[in-house]
């Protein structure tokens, strides 16, 4: 009797948890942040939403959603441009499901920035995708050891929240200063690129107490 | 000292003529299995066939007119419309690069070995698993027999280390190809898609599963590129371990020297589509990256699946 109600729990557990549509997602934060900003290029190449998108981009959230089904979006990303005037901002969401796949993008237009920094070498968009690979313990450049393979970092990566892009002016050329938050982490983590994206020479991931 | 200096370089002869003859691109024997997937997945061998001799096409053309193409899109066009012949026509047999870009093989003599020797793993194993009748572990013992001889030959083998996107997407060039080509660079991902999920459906445990996966994975290929750029809906290059996660699995070695292999051809593209690499710079990029991909610390990925 006690196997056999054995047998019925087990049962009973598997299948409640093979139909929750509601567990964790496949992918981590910091890869569906990637797979947004993927998206996001592909589609500037192909001509379907304004290029300023990838050359301009500021800030990208990511929200996780709940959902029903996995056909249901499990991530919102929203990445936003400098702002105009008006306070407007040009700006793109784009839902993921579960594994990351991008589902149907809305952008929004807003009027022009007042400034916004011109990337010498390589875009906005591919900054912030070489910072996301370092959440994930992935190599900033081929030239030293991995600075990213880091319980800390990785922190970032499980709970990425948000980043936001600045330039700043150095007497070698601008720098991409990318500071990244975690929904559960209060350091603000600070990942600092040259203009062709590889990490600058000097402490180039640090925490900064906001 | 006379006779010293002339073993020296007696020496230095053998060892120079060994290691031509090591990079050779010959498999030798041949395994018994070698172009049998043809036999019972004809339209499939053919597509591969034909994936060979577009690839080839397309970087003879970009190389020729290196610099000078003022109107990509036209060129995209015309590129196209050659390939799609070929795809609908495809030949019979593994068409010799040297005939159709000789330009191409003289510019890339490391890169086509490189490609030339992991094709042969690609199509041998391709073979063993079109022709055994289980997926047993006599099988997956014969996969790694052919896959110790291909890494026999280190001087031409492609690491089996995963290296990381960086090596793709993060270089000076990257990125040229699929923003100035993007129909013609989701037909190359529709390629790696189409080799990389015919592994995932020959690991299937039955024959008329095997077959009917087959067939449904070249009929979504003919979709996914009737009406590119839009029907192909990739916003990354297809991985082996998203893809075909059992052989993946199963194979994780030659998973990863799969996906460097699909990796290289994109770094290839983008070489020959990049501003940034003027014509007399291209042979020289070209050995660079070819050399890092004999490399297993060269970007080396934390690990393979993202």
């Amino acid at each position: 009797m006690k196997v056999f109600t054995k047998i019925i729990l087990t049962v009973a557990l598997t299948t409640s948890f093979a139909s929750t549509s509601d567990a964790a997602p496949a992918v981590s934060r910091a890869r569906a942040a990637e797979l947004a900003l993927h998206r996001i290029e592909n589609l500037v190449i192909l001509k379907k939403i304004q290029p300023t998108h990838v050359a301009r981009m500021r800030s990208l959230s990511l929200s996780v959603l709940n959902r029903k089904t996995d056909e249901e979006p499990a991530f919102l990303a929203t990445a936003i441009q400098f702002p105009a005037a008006d306070g407007s901002a040009s700006s793109i969401q784009i839902p993921l499901k579960v594994d990351g796949k991008a589902l149907k993008q809305v952008e929004t237009l807003g009027s022009e920035p007042v400034s916004a920094p011109s990337w010498p070498n390589v875009d906005a968009v591919t900054l912030a995708e070489n910072a996301l690979h370092c959440l994930q313990g992935e190599k900033l450049d081929n030239q030293r050891p991995n600075l990213c393979v880091n319980s800390e970092i990785a922190a970032y990566g499980s709970e990425f929240s948000s980043l936001v892009l600045t330039q700043l002016s150095t007497n070698t050329g601008p720098i991409a200063v990318i500071d990244i938050r975690g929904a559960h982490a209060s350091p603000v983590l600070r990942i600092q690129l040259k203009a062709d994206g590889t990490p600058v020479d000097e402490s180039p991931i640090t925490w900064i107490q906001e | 000292m006379k006779k010293l200096i002339r073993m020296a370089i007696i020496t230095a002869v053998a060892f120079l003529g060994y290691s031509q003859a090591n990079a050779e691109t010959i498999w030798y024997p041949l395994p018994s299995e070698a172009y049998h997937l043809g036999d019972r997945y004809p339209e499939a061998q053919k597509l591969l066939f034909a994936f060979d001799y577009g690839h080839a096409l397309v970087y003879e053309r970009l190389l020729l007119r290196k610099g000078q193409i003022t109107d990509p899109e036209n060129l995209e066009k015309q590129i196209l419309q050659e390939v799609f012949q070929i795809l609908h026509n495809p030949p019979p047999i593994k068409v010799d690069e040297g005939d159709i870009a000789p330009n191409y093989v003289y510019t890339f003599p490391l890169i086509l070995n490189l490609f030339d020797w992991s094709h042969l793993l690609h199509q041998f194993v391709l073979d063993v698993l079109a022709t055994s009748t289980d997926r047993g572990p006599a099988m997956k013992a014969r996969i790694q027999e052919i896959f110790n001889q291909y890494q026999a030959n280190r001087s031409i083998a492609i690491t089996e280390v995963c290296k990381s996107m960086l090596f793709m997407d993060g270089q000076p060039f990257s990125k040229a190809f699929r923003r100035n080509y993007p129909s013609f660079n989701l037909l190359i991902w529709t390629y790696h898609w189409f080799q990389v999920r015919l592994y995932e459906a020959l690991m299937k445990p039955t024959q008329s599963e095997r077959d009917q996966s087959v067939a449904t994975e070249v009929k979504k290929f003919w979709e996914l590129i009737s009406d590119l750029p839009d029907s192909a809906d990739f916003d990354m290059m297809p991985g082996m371990f998203e893809e075909a996660p059992t052989f993946s699995h199963t194979f994780p070695k030659i998973a990863a020297s799969f996906d460097n292999n699909h990796m290289l051809h994109d770094v290839v593209s983008d070489i020959l589509a990049s501003d940034k690499i003027k014509p007399n710079q291209v042979r020289r990029t070209a050995l660079t990256y070819g050399r890092m991909m004999l490399d297993p610390e060269a970007f080396k990925a934390a690990r393979c699946s993202e």
